[in-house]
């Protein structure tokens, strides 16, 4: 099967059908706070052992497009992320959608989206085997410094007081520590309780502070919150002209995303982060990031969606998988007794075409349902929030405990939802908290690998020219808002002393 | 009132049930009467997960036992949480795990304080051999070069592995025995590894025989088996026991149950888990994915894995002493 006949099977009733009802049930999922692509992945999985292997790999890929873009709808309306990777897009989108544009901020986020999704497209058609050649290339070392390079993002986004963005992170760090420590293989900080040797998985953590404090925030606050927002739709498709001014933020953050999805243990949440801080830092008015920004809803929305094709790059070329959906795909393949690697380009193309094809319709489809979808959801603006809070709740709640099914991770998301409405009344940034949460271990267990393979020499750091040169630009990175600060400062005091 | 009349119903639904199966004539005791919960403490789609679930799918579609069998994931800390969850459950037999070695290697390192005699093994339902490899054209054509290597420059070899599992616990094993020693990195899953290798930020590491034909296309040469005697299906690699190392190890896939699950209880799973390995399907999924299909009773089972602890046990003391060293460093 070539790429154009796996088209034309998508065409068809059947294959049709399967692709529209995984973008379908991913849009959903995605909306639904708690409920990640994984999991219905997860619960799928055991599904597909009796579809062909088309449609298995069909069905799966459409789920994983279509979860990574239903999350900006609850973001948007509810400043709830309905994935993990949408919080970034709670900031702008909620604040605009409160302004009085939620058509406006969901047309922008969807199609970001779609951009995002086309681009990785395009990359992971054109460019899959050269872009793997250079991941494979990168050593614990270089890894290591890409990821200090997103770690020191972490100054830059933290609104107001840098040292209160600074705390978050390491928050964020320490909570990822107990648990088996993933380089020496021995528990650590778990103190005797058998509970934390599981650690504090990212998901309960991440929906507690991000969802279940906005509840009890808006639960203290639902008269008030009712009237706020007159819902207009607005502004739901986009213009050609938005394209043009948001053309370049497109790019930047879709290649952004792309390249952060091929990275291992890194993921769609980190991949917005950091094209909405490059955005921030790069934009003439970095002062309306946080108010309801248009360009920091483009910059999340194409990021989060790009990971998706980076993300399949690896699994495709090597078989190697970056996260939970990817080793889902990838235990999908086996069981249908394909082996995934270079050799699938050879001995199954049918079954890499159908990805290719399925990525690119399922974001075209996940487009089209969205625009649609858009106008029911917003009405949810309007339902009193007493009515969608509990429910909100219950879904959070069979998240948490449907990642490992052990109940401990209900409590965990209870605690860190409580820790994020005492951090939301000290006006403590969020977002550096997840960062630090998510790249602490990877950056750690790639040092800690690399210091393993040089016998504890720190020198492949500054001998090695790619990890050089990204810890450099990290540094800039770290150094660039300081000196931004001073330049506007500086002409404003000579000024006043004549 | 409405109590009654559900479990009334429940009652009616039940004998229903087994109705047929009684005429069938395949199950003299009333074990199962309702789902059997089985915990597998990795991430789906893993090789131990898709035999789980292989199984488990042929047993439900065949009905080899009156009642479905409930597939559930654990994964979190490396499987200990889901291996706990199965010695913390009721031994009613309406619990059981399905898992890998870790279940020799986690106390081994410590992080668990219960061993496979804390449970009842049901059986072995697959095996895997294991060995060693190297980027084909990397400096090590033969497992001579890399001994002799190894003598000379002692732990300057890289090995990617896994901490805490066979990928690490092996190669200790065969260092041990064959009197070098190498370099650890951690590294992670199979295709991690196999990255690392690619990458030439590690020159060996251990791999499964079903990994090894897999990785073959990738440049990825063999050049030690742990298997007792040649793989069929890698007849030109050496077995360690040839090149001097008396290490013999293999992966295996095995289903346990809580501690004094009855034996009448284990019989019957036993029973359907190697009824369920004879079918034809299964026979064909098998060797797709490389997995030998040797089924080892419980009794047989727990002497062999008695006769491996003390080995792997003597490891994780060495890995253990490692790492405290390091701390006090």
């Amino acid at each position: 099967m070539t790429l154009a006949e796996a088209f034309v099977h998508l065409l068809t009733p059947n294959g049709f059908g399967i692709m529209l009802v995984g973008v379908a049930l991913g849009i959903s999922v995605g909306v639904l706070p708690g409920i990640t692509a994984g999991m219905l992945m997860a619960l799928t999985l055991p599904f597909t052992f009796h579809m062909s292997s088309v449609d298995a790999v069909s069905l799966l890929t459409a789920m994983f497009v279509g979860g990574v873009s239903g999350g900006l709808i609850t973001a948007t309306l509810m400043r709830i992320p309905g994935e993990p990777n949408a919080i970034m897009t709670c900031l702008d989108g909620y604040q605009l959608a409160r302004r009085g544009y939620p058509g406006r901020a969901l047309g922008l986020g969807n199609s970001s989206s779609l951009v995002g999704g086309i681009l990785s497209w395009a990359a992971l058609v054109l460019l899959a085997p050269p872009l793997a050649s250079i991941a494979v290339s990168f050593g614990p070392f270089e890894n290591f410094a890409v990821i200090v390079m997103a770690l020191i993002l972490i100054s830059s986004l933290s609104e107001g007081s840098f040292l209160k963005g600074l705390s978050a992170g390491l928050l964020g760090m320490l909570v990822s520590y107990p648990g088996i420590d993933e380089s020496s293989g021995i528990m650590r900080l778990t103190f005797g309780i058998t509970a934390f040797e599981g650690g504090f998985n990212n998901l309960p953590v991440i929906l507690g502070m991000f969802a279940i404090s906005q509840v009890v925030a808006d639960a203290l606050n639902i008269e008030g919150q009712a009237s706020a927002i007159r819902a207009t739709m607005r502004g739901v498709f986009v213009s050609v002209r938005d394209y043009i001014v948001h053309g370049w933020n497109m790019l930047r953050s879709s290649l952004i995303g792309i390249w952060i999805g091929i990275l291992p243990g890194v993921g769609a949440t980190v991949a917005s982060i950091v094209a909405y801080t490059t955005a921030k830092n790069l934009s003439r008015k970095p002062e309306e990031f946080g108010t309801g920004s248009e360009e920091a809803i483009v910059a999340a929305e194409s990021a989060n969606n790009a990971t998706t094709g980076g993300t399949l790059i690896p699994i495709l070329t090597l078989g190697i998988p970056g996260g939970l959906t990817d080793s889902i795909l990838l235990g999908a393949l086996v069981i249908h007794n394909l082996q995934p690697g270079p050799l699938l380009f050879k001995n199954n193309p049918e079954i890499v075409n159908t990805i290719f094809a399925t990525h690119l319709v399922a974001h075209v489809a996940m487009f089209v349902l969205m625009t649609f979808g858009i106008a029911v959801f917003a009405r949810l603006m309007q339902v009193p929030r007493a009515f969608i809070l509990p429910i909100v709740i219950v879904f959070s709640v069979l998240g948490a405990y449907g990642l490992n099914n052990r109940p401990f991770d209900i409590w965990v998301m209870l605690v860190f939802g409580l820790l994020g409405v005492l951090l939301e009344l000290a006006r403590v940034p969020l977002a550096p908290f997840v960062v630090g949460l998510v790249l602490a271990p990877v950056a750690e267990s790639e040092l800690r690998a690399g210091l393993m393979a040089s016998a504890g020499s720190f020198m492949p750091l500054i001998e090695r020219p790619v990890a050089c040169s990204m810890l450099v630009i990290a540094t800039i990175l770290f150094v660039w808002p300081f000196v931004r600060v001073w330049r506007r400062l500086a002409p404003a005091s000579r000024n006043q002393t004549p | 009132m409405t109590k009654i009349t559900r479990r009334q119903a429940l009652t009616i639904a039940a004998t229903a049930g087994a109705i047929p199966l009684a005429f069938n004539g395949a199950f003299a005791a009333d074990y199962p009467e309702k789902p059997v919960r089985m915990i597998v403490p990795i991430a789906p789609g893993g090789q131990t997960d898709v035999v789980a679930r292989l199984l488990q799918i042929n047993i439900d579609k065949r009905k080899l036992l009156p009642q479905p069998i409930v597939v559930v994931n654990n994964a979190a800390a490396g499987g200990t949480t889901g291996t706990r969850q199965v010695k913390d459950s009721e031994a009613d037999g309406y619990t059981i795990g399905v898992f890998h070695m870790g279940l020799l290697t986690a106390p081994a390192m410590g992080v668990v304080d219960y061993d496979h005699s804390s449970f009842e093994m049901i059986g072995q339902v697959g095996r895997t051999q294991v060995g060693m490899g190297a980027l084909a054209d990397g400096r090590f054509k033969s497992i001579q070069d890399v001994l002799a290597e190894a003598k000379a420059k002692p732990a300057t070899i890289t090995v990617a592995m896994n901490i805490g599992l066979l990928p690490h616990f092996v190669p200790l094993m065969f260092e041990q025995s064959a009197g070098v020693r190498f370099r650890y990195v951690q590294s992670g899953g199979g295709a991690v590894r196999l990255k690392s290798l690619l990458g030439r930020h590690t020159e060996l590491s251990l791999f499964s025989g079903p990994e090894f034909l897999l990785f073959r296309s990738q440049g990825i040469r063999p050049l030690v088996m742990f298997s007792g005697t040649r793989s069929p299906e890698l007849p030109d690699v050496p077995t360690a026991k040839e090149v001097g190392a008396n290490t013999v190890f293999e992966e295996r896939v095995i289903a346990f149950a809580p501690k004094g699950t009855p034996k009448a209880h284990i019989d019957v799973m036993a029973a359907a888990l190697r009824q369920a390995m004879d079918d034809p399907e299964i026979i064909e999924r098998y060797q797709g994915l490389g997995i030998d299909r040797v089924f080892i009773d419980g009794t047989t089972l727990k002497k062999l894995l008695d006769e491996l602890k003390d080995p792997i046990t003597k490891v994780g003391d060495v890995v253990r002493k490692a790492t405290t060293d390091q701390d006090k460093k």
